[in-house]
C-alpha cells in the first residue's frame, strides 16, 4: 500500500514476493546462462542484447513518440565509425570513445530531429531515411581510403588493464548495460517526457494547445534515442572488433523496425521480445534446415529463403496482431490473471 | 554533350519509375516501399518471356504488363486492404516486408544472375552534334512520352481517373457518394504496379536486369519526394534535376558521391520547400 | 526488473528447443563461404559450383579413408561483418577443420583475424593477402592461396597481365586500365599499369567502377575521350554488360584483356550485345577454360560436372574450386595424429597437387610458402565459334622474383 506521493511515484516492480522471487530467478539466469552455454549461444545471447538496445531506442522514438525513424542503421554506423576512427587512429580507450559515440549521436539525433518540427509523418521517416544514407557514404569513403574497403579493425577495449576479450565477458558487459537502458527508458516514460511523447504521438496539435512544448519534445526524443543507438552501435563495433559500413544497411534498420513491431509498439517489453525473436529467426531457419536436409541446390539460395520468410513473418504479425508479442503476452497474462474468470471485473485494478 | 543525353534517358527512366510510386501514394497514402523489388522482378519475369516466348517484341510485353497490373491487384487485395486503419508504420512496415518477399521470390526463381531485355531495335544512330544514340535509348523515351500523356488523359477525363482522384483527395466523402473505393484502390495499385514494372523492363532494356538494380530504383523515391508526392506533374522536372546532378558528380566529381546526391537533394528540398515542386502545402499535413 | 525476468525465462525457453545431440567425430567438416547474392555473385558461384563437384565426387568415392566429407556453404555476400558472422559461427558452432573463402578480397581481413584467433586454416581461391606468400613474414600460419595473391606490395596479377599484353600486342600502342573499385582489383590494375609502362607500354586511360553499378555511360565517356588502343579490364561479367555495349555504340572498338573475373554466361550475354563480332577480344587467365579447350583434368571435371549436376556452363571458375577442393581433400587424407585443425595445417603445408593441365602446374605449399608458383596463359575469344582458343602457351611466374623486381 502507498501511503505518500513519493511512494507513489518510484518505480514499483518488485513490490510483490512473487516478483521478488522471480527477480532473483532472473539474476541466476544471468549469472549461470554463460557459465553453462556452449560459447556459440553466448555469442548469440550477446547479440540479442545489443538488439534489445537498439530495438527499446528505436521504440521511443518511433513508437512511443510516434516520430517514424528510419535512419536507426545511420546512427549505428555513426557509433561504430566514431569509436572505430578514434579508438584504432587515435587510440582512445573505451572510456572516452563512448561518450564520444554518444555525443556524435547525440549531434546526429539534433539533426534528424529537426525536419520532424515542419513535417510529419512520412516524410519524417524520409528526412531520417536521407541522414541515413548520408551517414553511409561518408563511412564508406572513410572506410574507402582508409583501409582497402576492409571495415576498421577493432582492439578489444580494456579499462585499467583489463581487457574485455571473449564472449563471456562481453556477456557481464552488454546485459547490465540493457538493464540500464530499460530502466532509464521505463523512467522517461511514466514521468513527464514520457506523457508528452504519447500525446505529441496522439495528436499534437492539441498537445501545444495544452502547452506542450511540442519541438523541444520531439527533438528529445530523437535525441535520447539516437545516443542509446549510437552507443549500441559503438558497443557492437567493439564486440566484433570490426566497424564495416556493409553491415548498417537499410536491411538492418528494417530488421529492428520489424523487432519493434513483431514486438509490440510503444512498450519497452515489446522491444526486448521483438528482438529476441527476430535476431533468433535466422538462427533458427538455419537449424531447420539442417534438420530437414534441404536440397544443396536450394541450400545456395538459403538466405533468399531466410529472407523471404522473415518479411512473410513480418507480414503475418501484421496482420494477425498488430500490436506485436506484447499484447499476445498481455493477453496469456490476463487469462491466467482472470482464470477461472473470463472477462475482467468491472473495477480496472492498477498495474 | 553524350553526357547530357544520357541525362536526358536517365529522366525518362526516373520519371517512369517516380509516377509508379506517385500513384500508388495518390491512392492509398502509403509509401511503396516495395517498388524496387517489384521493378526486379517484373524485369525478370519479361526477359524469361522475352527468352522462351520468342517472335515479336510486343507479345511478352504485353503479357507481362499484364502480369504487373495483376500482381498490383493482388498486393492491394491481400496486403494493403486488410491494413487499413493501422498506423502509418505498419503499413510502411508491410510495404517493406513485401518488398523484401518479392526480392526472395526474385533470387529464387532466377538465381541471382543477370538478364538482359532486348527491344528489339538495337541500332545506333547519328544525331547532329555528334551524339549517338542507340535505337533502345529512343524507345524508352518514347515510351516515357506515350506514357505520360495517357497517364494524364486517363486522370483528366476517364471516369476511373476522376474517381481515382476523388478518393485520393477524400476517402469518406468520395465512399459516401458511391464509388467502390475497393476497386478503385485496387485498379489504383493495378497501374502503380504496371508503371512500375515497365520502368523495370526499361531500366532492364538499357543495363540489364540484375539484383543491384535495386540502387538505381530506390533514387526514385528522391524524385518522387522533390516533385512533390501526390503530383504526377511534377515528377519530370524533379527527375531531370535529380539526373542531371547525378551524372555531373559522377563524371566531374567522385563517382561515389553520386549516388548519395540524390538523397542530399531530398534532404534539402524536405527542409526548405517539404512539399516539392509542384506538390501543394495541405498535403504535408494530410498525414 | 520484470522484463528481466520475462527476457530469462525466454532465453531458457530458447535454450530447451535448441537442445542438440553431441558432435560425431566421423566426417571431417569444412566450411565454404562464396558471395552468392552479393556484387561479386555472378562471378564467384561458379568456384563455389566446382569446390561442390568435387567434394560430392569424392563423397561418391567413398570419402577419405571411409569420413565423408561434410561441407557447410553459407553465402558472405562480400561483405566484411557478414563473413565474420558466418565464420565465428562456423568455428564456434559447426566446427570446421577449415574454412574456403570465396568472395572479394575486402571481406577477407575479418575472417583472417577470427582464423588467426582460433588456429583455423582458410584456403582461398582467390584474392588472399600477402600472409599467404609469406606466412612466416606475416605471421599468417593459417591462411592458403590457391589463385591469386594481391597484396599492395606484391600482386601476381598485375605482373602476369601485362606478360601476356607484351606477347600478343605491339609496344607501339596505348593503354588503358578500368577495374572494380574493390581493394583487389584496384592493386591489381594499378600494378598492371605499372608494369605495363615498365615493359615499353604508354598508359592513357586509369578508371575504376563499383561493383553494382548500373549505368556505365560516364567511364563510357571517359574511355571513349582517351581511346586506348587496348583496354585491360578487371571486373566481373555484369559490368560487361553495361560497359562493351555503351564503348560500342559510342564509337570504340579497341582490343579488350579482361581478366578471368568475368562468368561465362555474363560474358555471352555482353557479346551477344554487340553489333559486330570482334576479333580483339582477349583473356588473361590462370585457370584454363577447359570446356573449349581439351586437357586430362578438364575430362575429370567435366564428368564430376555432369554426374553430380551443375547449374553453370563449364567455365574457368569451375577450375579454381575444382583445385582448391582437391589440395583440401588431399591435405584432410594427408592428416598425421589426431584429426584437427593443426594437424590439417600441417598437411596443407606439404601439398603438391597436380592439376593436371587444368593451371598450367602443380601447386605446392611449403612452411614457409603458402602460394607456390603459379602460371597464366592467354586466350582470345572467337565470335564464330562462340568459344576460347589458346592464344599462348602457359607462362611461368614466380612471385619471389616478382618482389625483388618491383621495389
Amino acid at each position: 500500500m502507498k501511503r505518500s506521493y513519493i511512494e507513489d511515484m518510484v518505480l514499483s516492480a518488485f513490490d510483490t514476493p512473487f516478483r521478488k522471487r522471480c527477480l532473483a530467478a532472473g539474476v541466476a539466469v544471468f549469472i549461470l546462462y554463460p557459465i553453462f552455454s556452449p560459447p556459440f549461444f553466448v555469442h548469440i545471447s550477446n547479440l540479442v542484447a545489443i538488439a534489445c538496445m537498439g530495438a527499446m531506442a528505436l521504440n521511443l522514438v518511433s513508437g512511443t513518440a510516434g516520430l517514424l525513424s528510419l535512419g536507426h542503421a545511420g546512427f549505428m554506423c555513426a557509433g561504430a565509425f566514431t569509436v572505430g576512427i578514434l579508438g584504432s587512429r587515435f587510440g582512445l580507450p573505451i572510456w572516452m570513445t563512448l561518450p564520444a559515440a554518444a555525443a556524435v549521436g547525440a549531434l546526429l539525433g539534433l539533426f534528424s530531429g529537426l525536419p520532424s518540427l515542419r513535417l510529419r509523418g512520412i516524410y519524417v521517416g524520409i528526412s531520417t531515411l536521407a541522414i541515413h544514407y548520408i551517414v553511409y557514404y561518408l563511412a564508406s569513403e572513410y572506410q574507402f581510403f582508409a583501409g582497402y574497403s576492409q571495415g576498421i579493425r577493432i582492439e578489444d577495449p580494456s579499462v585499467a588493464a583489463f581487457a574485455f576479450s571473449g564472449k563471456k565477458t562481453w556477456h557481464f558487459l552488454l546485459w547490465p548495460f540493457v538493464w540500464l537502458t530499460g530502466l532509464f527508458i521505463a523512467n522517461l516514460l511514466r514521468s513527464r517526457p514520457g506523457r508528452a511523447w504519447l500525446a505529441i504521438r496522439d495528436r499534437d496539435i492539441a498537445a501545444k494547445v495544452m502547452g506542450i512544448h511540442v519541438g523541444w519534445y520531439k527533438i528529445s526524443a530523437f535525441v535520447v534515442s539516437t545516443v542509446i543507438t549510437s552507443v549500441s552501435g559503438a558497443l557492437y563495433a567493439y564486440y566484433t572488433n570490426l566497424a564495416a559500413v556493409e553491415e548498417y544497411s537499410f536491411y538492418l534498420t528494417i530488421s529492428y523496425l520489424a523487432m519493434i513491431i513483431v514486438g509490440g509498439i510503444g512498450s519497452i517489453l515489446g522491444s526486448i521480445l521483438g528482438a529476441f525473436l527476430i535476431t533468433l529467426v535466422p538462427y533458427g531457419l538455419i537449424y531447420l534446415f539442417g534438420l530437414l536436409r534441404v536440397a544443396s541446390y536450394l541450400r545456395d539460395y538459403l538466405y533468399a529463403l531466410e529472407s523471404g520468410l522473415f518479411g512473410l513473418l513480418i507480414i503475418m504479425f501484421l496482420l494477425i496482431e498488430p500490436l506485436g508479442l506484447a499484447e499476445i503476452w498481455r493477453r496469456i497474462r490476463t487469462f491466467f490473471e482472470l482464470w477461472p474468470f473470463k472477462y475482467k471485473p468491472l473495477m480496472i485494478t492498477k498495474r | 554533350m553524350q553526357l547530357l543525353l544520357s541525362v536526358f534517358i536517365m529522366t525518362c527512366v526516373y520519371s517512369v519509375l517516380a509516377s509508379g510510386f506517385v500513384t500508388i501514394y495518390k491512392a492509398s497514402r502509403v509509401l511503396n516501399f516495395a517498388f524496387a523489388d517489384m521493378a526486379l522482378v517484373v524485369g525478370y519475369l519479361t526477359a524469361t518471356f522475352i527468352r522462351s516466348v520468342g517472335g515479336p517484341v510486343v507479345i511478352p510485353f504485353i503479357f507481362s504488363f499484364f502480369c504487373s497490373f495483376i500482381l498490383g491487384l493482388l498486393i492491394y487485395r491481400l496486403l494493403i486492404r486488410p491494413m487499413v486503419g493501422e498506423s502509418l508504420l505498419a503499413t510502411t512496415i508491410s510495404t517493406v516486408a513485401l518488398g523484401i518477399i518479392l526480392n526472395a521470390v526474385a533470387v529464387l526463381a532466377w538465381k541471382a544472375d543477370i538478364q538482359t531485355i532486348t527491344l528489339g531495335w538495337d541500332d545506333y544512330y547519328t544525331l547532329p552534334g555528334n551524339l549517338r544514340i542507340s535505337g533502345t535509348e529512343i524507345i524508352v523515351v518514347l515510351f516515357t512520352a506515350v506514357l505520360f500523356v495517357l497517364l494524364g488523359l486517363f486522370y483528366r477525363f476517364s471516369i476511373i481517373g476522376r474517381q481515382m482522384r476523388a478518393t485520393a483527395e477524400n476517402f469518406l466523402l468520395s465512399s459516401q457518394r458511391g464509388i467502390d473505393i475497393h476497386l478503385i484502390t485496387g485498379v489504383a495499385w493495378g497501374i502503380g504496379t504496371f508503371v512500375t514494372g515497365a520502368a523495370g523492363i526499361l531500366v532492364g532494356a538499357i543495363a540489364g536486369v540484375s539484383l543491384n538494380i535495386g540502387g538505381v530504383i530506390i533514387k526514385a523515391l528522391a524524385v518522387a519526394l522533390v516533385g512533390g508526392l501526390g503530383s504526377l506533374r511534377g515528377v519530370i522536372p524533379a527527375a531531370f534535376i535529380i539526373a542531371l546532378s547525378e551524372r555531373l558528380v559522377n563524371y566531374y566529381i567522385n563517382p561515389r558521391l553520386s549516388v548519395t546526391i540524390p538523397f542530399v537533394i531530398m534532404l534539402l528540398v524536405l527542409l526548405i520547400r517539404p512539399w516539392g515542386l509542384c506538390g501543394t502545402e495541405e498535403e504535408t499535413e494530410r498525414v | 526488473m520484470k522484463r528481466g525476468i520475462v527476457a530469462g525465462m525466454i532465453m531458457v525457453g530458447v535454450l530447451m528447443g535448441f537442445a542438440r545431440v553431441a558432435d560425431a567425430k566421423e566426417p571431417y567438416i569444412i566450411g565454404c563461404q562464396t558471395d552468392v547474392t552479393g556484387p561479386g555473385g555472378v562471378n564467384y558461384t561458379p568456384v563455389e559450383e566446382g569446390f561442390r563437384v568435387y567434394m560430392e565426387a569424392l563423397n561418391a568415392r567413398g570419402g577419405i579413408n571411409g569420413h565423408p566429407v561434410k561441407v557447410i556453404y553459407e553465402d558472405n555476400k562480400s561483405s566484411p561483418p557478414r563473413a565474420a558472422a558466418i565464420a565465428t559461427k562456423m568455428i564456434l558452432e559447426d566446427k570446421v577443420l577449415g574454412i574456403c573463402l570465396i568472395s572479394f578480397s575486402h571481406s577477407h581481413p575479418p575472417v583472417y583475424e577470427l582464423a588467426k584467433k582460433h588456429g583455423v586454416p582458410v584456403i582461398a581461391p582467390w584474392s588472399s593477402p600477402a600472409g599467404a606468400w609469406d606466412p612466416v613474414k606475416y605471421e599468417a600460419r593459417e591462411i592458403f592461396a590457391t589463385g591469386q595473391v594481391m597484396h599492395s606490395k606484391f600482386d601476381y596479377l598485375g605482373y602476369s597481365a601485362p606478360q601476356v599484353l607484351a606477347k600478343l600486342f605491339p609496344k607501339t600502342m596505348t593503354v588503358g586500365g578500368i577495374s572494380y573499385d574493390t581493394p583487389g582489383a584496384r592493386i591489381f590494375t594499378n600494378w598492371a599499369l605499372r608494369w605495363s609502362e615498365k615493359l615499353g607500354y604508354k598508359v592513357v586511360y586509369r578508371g575504376d567502377i563499383p561493383p553494382g553499378t548500373v549505368d556505365a555511360t560516364p567511364w563510357a565517356l571517359k574511355i571513349v575521350e582517351a581511346k586506348p588502343d587496348v583496354l585491360i579490364t578487371s571486373f566481373g561479367g555484369d559490368l560487361l554488360v553495361y560497359l562493351f555495349p555503351q564503348l560500342e555504340k559510342l564509337g570504340w572498338t579497341g582490343a579488350i584483356l579482361g581478366g578471368n573475373f568475368t562468368s561465362l554466361e555474363s560474358f555471352e550475354k555482353g557479346m551477344a550485345l554487340l553489333k559486330k563480332p570482334r576479333e580483339n577480344i582477349y583473356m588473361w587467365t590462370s585457370t584454363l577454360p577447359f570446356g573449349d579447350i581439351p586437357v586430362r583434368g578438364g575430362e575429370e571435371l567435366l564428368e564430376a560436372m555432369k554426374k553430380h549436376g551443375h547449374k553453370f556452363r563449364p567455365w574457368a571458375h569451375h577450375v579454381s574450386g575444382w583445385v582448391t577442393a582437391g589440395v583440401v581433400s588431399e591435405a584432410l587424407a594427408r592428416m598425421e595424429g589426431q584429426a584437427d585443425r593443426s594437424a590439417l595445417i600441417k598437411a596443407l603445408e606439404k601439398t603438391n597437387f597436380d592439376t593436371k593441365g587444368l593451371m598450367g602446374g602443380p601447386i605446392q605449399f611449403s612452411p614457409a610458402d603458402h602460394y607456390g608458383m603459379t602460371y597464366t596463359m592467354g586466350a582470345k575469344w572467337d565470335p564464330g565459334k562462340k568459344g576460347w582458343t589458346k592464344a599462348t602457351d602457359w607462362i611461368k611466374i614466380d612471385p619471389k622474383e616478382i618482389s625483388k623486381l618491383s621495389e
